[in-house]
């Protein structure tokens, strides 16, 4: 018997050939139902690639980020319970260099996060903002919104964290097509601008019609009231409002902050 | 004759089965949709915000309770230790006939209370309203009422004490997660429009517990029906109802665990006491009330695993549930058929009426033909024996991808179990679902079709749970 030697992409093409021909005999009925299972598992063979590869990204990530919080945790969470301390004395007890710590910035977000929403009955923690500094959190952030990288948990982790950051890097975000990217930014636009924090307060009033960001705008204007800064017109904005729910929230907010 | 009639009916059974594929397919996508969206939150840290906030939303937990002397306590104890700030449980004690409420009185220091019981939704009579004497058991209420013999009863019993504007609604037998209402409530932060919540549920049956009654190995039962029907309960939270509620049509939130608007369920005439799936007819009257007067409305499916709950273990439970579902799927088809491509109840006539009703309802029904049809034909000599072997590997195939994709997805996401032999069990039920156990449950659907049209009187029976703290013993 003849035999014909085949190589590299004449391969392919041969196995492609055969299965294209596999059922070529058999009634149409046979062939589409074939085409159409082959599409089928296909398709779920490139989701589950993609699924692996996702959760594999993400359990790398996890073990990382489970490292440092099992090293760091417990010291951050003191320092920050703590009274004021100096710069120095930060680093001291963090017992790492300040450079390696900047390094590992996104890591310990989730860590300052978690510490602030759970001691969330202290509006003010006098120590963030010189641990956000040592650990380079509002470089990064920045970074992640100038490179539009992961800006959606940027911009929810910023609102958590009550950070600031130059008005210039919200820009793009601040009319974002998508909802919840926009309300974000627009949350994070209160904390960072001196001048007109609340100028979007104000506008598309029924896009944070929704409790979640009731709750959020809440734990905002208690860490603004804490620190002293401007707090809306409350009045004015309860009688904006679209809806009685967020009239009431305005009104509820005017009560608690006189 | 009958040679055109078989060709035509080939045909048609032909692209029925292939839009069947293509919609499984379609649902996988916009079930990895949904679970992106889902995962855009960093729910755990807003947990944080949600637990102190004076915007945090109530939550009832109502459950019915009938003779089930032998689990109430560790299944209250159960509901009573969610982690979320604002919740009650209640149950409606439906007139059992053993010791439960005895039971719960003494384990709860529950005293008589007197309560001007309102109506709100039908149910049989109440007769007394209990509370803790205890501030431990504070957000614990006790409804005493008459049997009323279906579990829609027992709910709407406890709907009428209700205080907060969400409800969760289950079975006293079910485990919940912990933080099982925080998962449910935060689609509802995200969009008031959410009228219903569906958590994904699972089965505990295979489950190991320690003296406490502590779950310290989640596995699956050895015994395969229950293995199958968690490979259908994967399939049909994590692909079904994900893909379905990417598009608002989601057909069905289960009876077992979900979270719902009280106004819209009391507004909607509670739930059917004579309902065979009055989950389901709960859904759909929410969603008619809502197009009826205008109102937006959503439901959402999440892939969080909020519920345990143990799976019927033998032929002759599975036989009384299934043949109740089929009788409940005709009984509601036939209720509902008026919303048929009516456009003025959007998802619900174009999208999920249809759907239910060609390819779940009508499905066993094309099953059975189909097989009878076979038979026919095997005898007459007229299979093309090729054809049949490569279109029944097609299907098979396509059947045995689906669920594998759903027990790799499962275990990759984290997982419902704890060892890899646990996921090869379910692997080897994927195997032989289609040959053993689809079969069967299609057998009964069928039965169910015609004890509803014959109107054979209902059994609704006892599932004789084992409860997790029998199992220890």
């Amino acid at each position: 018997m003849e035999t014909v030697k085949i190589y590299g992409f004449e391969v392919l093409k041969y196995y492609f050939f055969v299965l294209k021909n596999i059922f070529a005999g058999y009634p149409w009925q046979v062939c589409v139902a074939y085409g159409i299972v082959c599409a089928c598992v296909l398709t779920m063979v490139i989701l589950f690639i993609k699924f692996l590869w996702e959760v594999r990204k993400n359990k790398r990530e996890e073990k990382k980020k489970k490292d440092i919080a099992e090293r760091f945790f417990d010291k951050i969470r003191d320092i920050l319970s703590a009274p004021k301390m100096q710069y120095s004395e930060i680093v001291s007890i963090l017992e790492e260099d300040v450079a390696k710590l900047k390094k590992n910035a996104k890591y310990f977000i989730p860590i300052l996060v978690s510490i602030r929403t759970k001691l969330n009955d202290k509006p003010y923690l006098p120590n963030l903002a010189t641990m956000v500094n040592i650990l380079g959190v509002t470089e990064h952030c920045e970074d992640s919104l100038l490179k539009n990288d992961n800006v959606f948990d940027t911009l929810q982790m910023m609102s958590m964290l009550q950070l600031g950051v130059s008005e210039g890097y919200l820009a793009n975000y601040l009319n974002h097509r998508d909802r919840h990217t926009r309300l974000m930014a627009r949350m994070c636009y209160i904390l960072s601008s001196e001048k007109e924090p609340y100028k979007y307060l104000d506008k598309d009033m029924k896009d944070y019609d929704s409790l979640l960001y009731f709750i959020i705008l809440h734990y905002i204007f208690a860490f603004l009231k804490q620190q002293n800064r401007k707090l809306p017109d409350f009045v004015s904005l309860a009688e904006k409002a679209p809806s009685d729910n967020m009239a009431d929230f305005y009104k509820k907010e005017q009560m608690l902050n006189l | 004759m009958i040679k055109t009639l078989l060709f035509v009916y080939g045909i048609l059974i032909f692209f029925y089965s292939m839009s069947l594929i293509v919609i499984y397919v379609s649902l996988l996508i916009m079930a990895y949709r949904e679970q992106k969206r889902n995962q855009k939150w960093e729910k755990s840290y807003i947990k944080n915000m949600v637990d102190t906030s004076p915007y945090s939303l109530g939550v009832s937990i109502v459950a019915g309770a009938y003779n089930e002397e032998n689990t109430i306590v560790e299944n209250v104890n159960s509901l009573l230790s969610q982690d979320y700030p604002l919740f009650e449980v209640v149950i409606a004690n439906d007139g059992s006939t053993d010791k439960t409420l005895e039971k719960m009185i003494e384990a709860f220091d529950l005293v008589e209370t007197p309560y001007d019981y309102r109506y709100k939704v039908y149910c049989k009579p109440f007769r007394r309203l209990f509370k803790s004497a205890n501030p431990k058991y504070a957000n614990l209420t006790v409804v005493d009422k008459e049997n009323g013999g279906t579990k829609a009863d027992a709910i709407n019993g406890g709907l009428n004490v209700a205080r907060y504007p969400y409800f969760i609604n289950t079975d006293a037998d079910c485990l919940l997660a912990k933080d099982a209402i925080y998962q449910c409530i935060f689609p509802v932060l995200l969009n008031k429009n959410v009228i219903a919540v569906s958590g994904t549920m699972s089965m505990s049956n295979g489950f190991k517990v320690d003296k406490d009654g502590n779950i310290v190995e989640y596995r699956p039962s050895s015994r395969l029906l229950p293995l199958f029907q968690d490979l259908e309960y994967k399939r049909s939270f994590l692909i079904g109802k994900m893909g379905w509620s990417r598009i608002n049509s989601m057909p069905n939130v289960s009876g077992g665990y979900g979270l719902f608007n009280t106004d819209v369920v009391i507004a909607a005439g509670g739930y059917s006491y004579d309902s065979f799936a009055e989950d389901m007819d709960m859904l759909w009257r929410m969603i008619q009330y809502c197009c009826d007067f205008s109102k937006k409305y959503k439901i959402v499916q999440i892939p969080h695993t909020c519920c345990w709950t143990e799976g019927p273990a033998t032929l002759k439970t599975i036989h009384r549930q299934r043949t109740r579902w089929g009788r409940g799927l005709f009984q509601i088809i036939h209720k509902f058929f008026g919303v048929f491509f009516k456009k003025r109840y959007r998802q619900l006539g174009m999208v999920t009426f249809p759907y239910e009703f060609s390819f779940e309802f009508l499905a066993p029904i094309i099953e059975t033909t189909g097989f009878l049809t076979l038979i026919y034909l095997v005898l007459t000599g007229g299979v093309n024996w090729q054809s049949f072997w490569v279109m029944f590997f097609a299907i098979y195939l396509f059947s045995a991808m689906l669920s594998f994709f759903i027990i790799l997805y499962d275990y990759l996401q984290g997982g419902s179990y704890n060892k890899i032999s646990a996921y090869l069990k379910l692997i080897l039920a994927a195997l032989l679902e289609p040959i053993l156990y689809h079969p069967l449950i299609t057998f009964f659907s069928i039965k169910g079709y015609f004890q509803y049209m014959f109107n054979t009187k209902a059994v609704w029976g006892n599932m004789q749970h084992k409860g997790l703290g029998q199992k220890k013993k």
